[in-house]
């Protein structure tokens, strides 16, 4: 297709090209055939009627040689002659004699005609005849009639020099203006190929320019960008494919977001299993150290609260990672910035570095951490009060995790059928609590064990 | 999809190859083209100077029968066919007058030579030439009579009447010199062979100025144009080229006053030291030039049906007027002709060198006569240069 273009835009201009070379080639051909026309019939012609003039001179120097005595043999003579009846018919061949024009060539011409036989016989009278009052009055006619016949011939000259050199002249302004307008016409046709092959480069480089970006796009991760190229031909396959490899990588991003937020709501639900047992028990124990138990064991208790806290949001946050970004850990280790995960970012990608711990900040999950490093939506922040204070408030359900957001998507059997999978002797309370209310009465339900 | 790619590779390939054969069409016209292109025309040449011929060419001799050009015309057909049908170069040397071929023959410039009977004789009895062929004419006969006529409009009506008169002639010619000679003796008009000048001059005896006085010139043709131009009364020629005259000048009328015994026409002789195998050589080829086509139209160009066996013993007639004329003709041929006059070239009229002065000249020009009517005769088409049929 993309070939089938550019041979329709560029053959077009090759064949244009080659009828414009044929066509000054054979306008050149007709100027060199106008030349080789002056060259072998107008020159020609005057050459072949200066060579008749000495010819005529020529027989005069045989007729004296023979009538002194010097030599008897005609050949020469004869050969002379000859040569000059050829010439004379030669003469009459030319274009330029043969024009009729009044006063022109054409009357010296046949007037020439006319004279060369009574001339010629003159002359052969003149070779033979020994008698002295014969041959006087022979030389005398051969005489006038040669006069007569240069008299012919010179203005016949001068008539084909004067035509010859009106030819070449027309042959030169010809000629002047066929070189100028063969410059003017391929300046054109150099220019339209230019604007042609700026045209077919166009074609070519601009949907490599888009491909180009979007592939820059793509290397940023950013695979919701398309190309758009019309122009049916193999750059729109390469789009469309470039497309396809888009979506593909989209698709396949969400499936690995989709697959994190799989294995954030299996740890959810395993690890709040777990976490319920152990604020259950935490509770008994609080309970009985209000009781007697005194003031280190309960700070203890509050202690282990608290990080069972912050465990809970830890893995809260799990599901709600919108994407990933990755920050430094240790000894080169990444770890996730659950913070920046679980934050809607403007134009970003949906994965990125961001860089070390900032200060004061811990990444989620790092152990040595005061403070969680966990942004956690305002929904999932307790109501009120500790976690304890929440856990009092939440009264007969100790299990119940504050501060997490319930997700009625995510109840389900988890909380009780798990505790009795893991085979904890735990009691667990009669009602589960309804997460979609934070600080609603976790007892207002059945006195279930509210299952994170 | 996959489909409509092979198809549209096909397309682009099957589009390529005819790009290529367009292209390659294209060259070869342009090579074609180039290759035709005229080549700058050259210069004429003129015709090439006179060359030595090489050793073994045959060089023949001809006499100036009739017009020059015509005459060799006539002859180098014979000569290209002999040349092939020989295998060695034939030349054909035209001389200008009877008395230069047998000079020629004398000098050995030529091997052979085409004469006429009084010619042909002289060379048999004096140089031992040997005679070969003669041509048998596309009007039929191998000879050729001399006549003696005058116009048909002239008061002469006897060979009597010629007393006094100018008689064109050929010298050395049975025709124009041998003939008249003869009829003139008879009929008691002895010429005593005087020349023009001489009778003009009145240094010869009133009876021999009353005979008639011969105006040489050079071709039988002439004798009968000098005849008509009215620079002779009466001519003396070969019937062949009067009947021919005739032929092609129907308003001039002719009266014969007297004819000859027929003598061989235009044979050809061998010098008699030329070898007897080369003569053979050419004897056959002459005699068999009509049995072959390239032959016959040699002949054809030449004017000759064929070529037959020629004897010296047909020129018996021409020994008869030789031995008749005696002493007289021995006479004539030992008075050349006059000098020719040079070709001076000298304008009617002469600027002078200063006003008042009379015109000189280291050659004051001769007293020029009125230019005379112009050689072809007025009103006649231009004389025949081919041999009529």
């Amino acid at each position: 297709m993309l070939r089938r273009k550019l041979l329709v835009i560029l053959g077009p201009l090759v064949a244009l090209l080659l009828v414009m070379a044929v066509a000054a080639i054979l306008l050149l051909q007709g100027v060199l055939s106008d030349l080789e026309h002056i060259n072998t019939q107008a020159w020609k012609a005057e050459e072949h009627a200066s060579q008749l003039s000495e010819h005529i001179g020529q027989i005069e120097v045989e007729l004296y040689e023979l009538q002194l005595g010097r030599q008897h043999r005609l050949d020469p003579l004869i050969d002379t002659v000859e040569s000059a009846r050829t010439l004379v018919n030669q003469l009459g061949e030319s274009y330029v004699v043969r024009n009729e024009s009044p006063g022109g060539a054409g009357n010296h011409y046949a007037r020439l005609r006319e004279t060369w036989p009574v001339f010629q016989t003159h002359v052969s009278t003149l070779a033979t005849v020994p008698d002295q009052a014969v041959a006087r009055a022979h030389s005398d006619a051969a005489l006038s009639l040669a006069l007569s016949l240069r008299q012919d011939i010179l203005p016949l000259s001068r008539a084909i020099h004067a035509h010859a050199h009106e030819e070449q002249e027309a042959l030169v302004r010809w000629m002047r203006w066929l070189v100028l307008g063969l410059a003017i016409v391929f300046l054109l046709v150099i220019n339209a190929a230019v604007l042609l092959l700026l045209r077919v480069g166009a074609m070519v480089l601009s949907p490599i320019d888009k491909l180009v970006k979007a592939s820059r796009e793509l290397a940023a991760e950013r695979f919701d960008y398309r190309v758009s190229v019309d122009q049916n031909d193999e750059f729109d396959e390469l789009a469309r494919a470039y497309n396809q490899l888009a979506g593909a990588l989209q698709a396949n991003e969400r499936r690995r977001l989709e697959t994190l937020g799989h294995v954030a709501t299996t740890l959810n639900h395993e690890l709040n299993n777990a976490m319920a047992m152990i604020e259950l028990q935490l509770q008994l124990l609080a309970r009985r150290a209000a009781e007697g138990l005194g003031e280190p064991m309960e700070k203890c208790l509050r202690r282990i609260h608290e990080g069972l806290e912050r465990m809970a949001k830890t893995v809260e946050a799990l599901k709600h990672i919108k994407r990933i970004v990755l920050t430094d850990y240790a000894q080169g280790m990444k770890m996730l910035d659950l913070r920046r995960s679980t934050e809607e970012e403007e134009g970003g990608a949906p994965c990125r570095d961001a860089g070390g711990p900032a200060g004061g900040e811990a990444g989620a999950g790092d152990l040595g951490a005061t403070e969680p490093a966990v942004g956690l939506p305002p929904g999932l922040l307790p109501p009120g009060g500790s976690a304890p204070e929440a856990a009092a408030d939440l009264g007969t359900s100790p299990g119940a995790v504050p501060g997490t957001k319930p997700d009625p998507a995510e109840d389900g059997p988890r909380g009780l059928p798990s505790a009795r999978e893991t085979g904890d002797s735990i009691v667990l309370p009669a009602a589960p609590v309804d997460r979609a209310a934070p600080g609603q009465d976790a007892r207002s339900a059945e006195g279930r064990v509210p299952v994170p | 999809m996959t489909r409509a790619r092979e198809l549209e590779t096909t397309r682009m390939r099957n589009t390529w190859r005819a790009l290529v054969l367009v292209f390659v069409a294209l060259s070869a016209g342009a090579v074609v083209w180039a290759l035709r292109m005229p080549r700058p025309g050259r210069a004429a040449d003129g015709e090439p100077g006179p060359v030595p011929p090489p050793a073994h060419t045959l060089r023949l001799g001809i006499i100036p029968e009739r017009d020059i050009f015509a005459q060799r015309q006539r002859y180098r057909a014979l000569a290209d066919y002999l040349a092939a049908r020989l295998g060695r170069p034939v030349e054909i040397q035209a001389v200008n007058s009877y008395e230069a071929v047998l000079q020629d023959l004398r000098d050995r410039k030529v091997e052979g030579a085409f004469l006429g009977s009084l010619v042909a004789t002289m060379a048999v009895d004096q140089q031992g030439a040997r005679v070969v062929a003669k041509p048998e004419l596309l009007g039929g006969g191998s000879t050729y009579r001399g006549v003696i006529f005058v116009p048909d409009g002239s008061p002469v009506r006897k060979l009597e009447d010629l007393r006094g008169k100018r008689v064109a002639g050929l010298r050395l010619t049975m025709a124009g010199h041998l003939f008249p000679m003869y009829e003139f003796d008879r009929a008691g008009l002895s010429a005593e062979g005087a020349s023009t000048a001489e009778a003009a001059s009145g240094t010869v005896s009133a009876t021999a100025a009353g005979a008639p006085r011969f105006v040489w010139v050079g071709t039988h043709d002439d004798v009968v144009r000098e005849v008509f131009a009215g620079r002779a009364d009466a001519g003396a020629a070969k019937n062949l080229r009067l009947d021919d005259f005739e032929r092609t000048h129907p308003q001039y009328k002719v009266r014969r006053l007297a004819l000859s015994h027929p003598a061989p026409e235009g044979a050809l002789l061998m010098r008699g030291d030329v070898p007897a195998a080369e003569v053979d050589a050419l004897a056959a080829a002459l005699l068999g030039m009509h049995a072959d086509p390239e032959g016959a139209k040699a002949l054809q160009r030449f004017g000759a049906v064929r070529f037959l066996p020629c004897l010296a013993d047909e020129y018996r007639p021409v020994r008869a007027m030789i031995e008749a004329l005696g002493a007289a003709w021995t006479r004539s041929l030992e008075t050349p002709p006059r000098p020719r006059p040079t070709l001076t070239i000298y304008p009617l009229t002469r600027p002078t060198s200063a006003p008042g002065r009379a015109a000189s000249s280291p050659v004051a020009p001769p007293a020029v006569p009125p230019p005379a009517p112009e050689a072809v005769l007025p009103n006649s088409p231009p004389p025949s240069r081919a041999p009529q049929p």
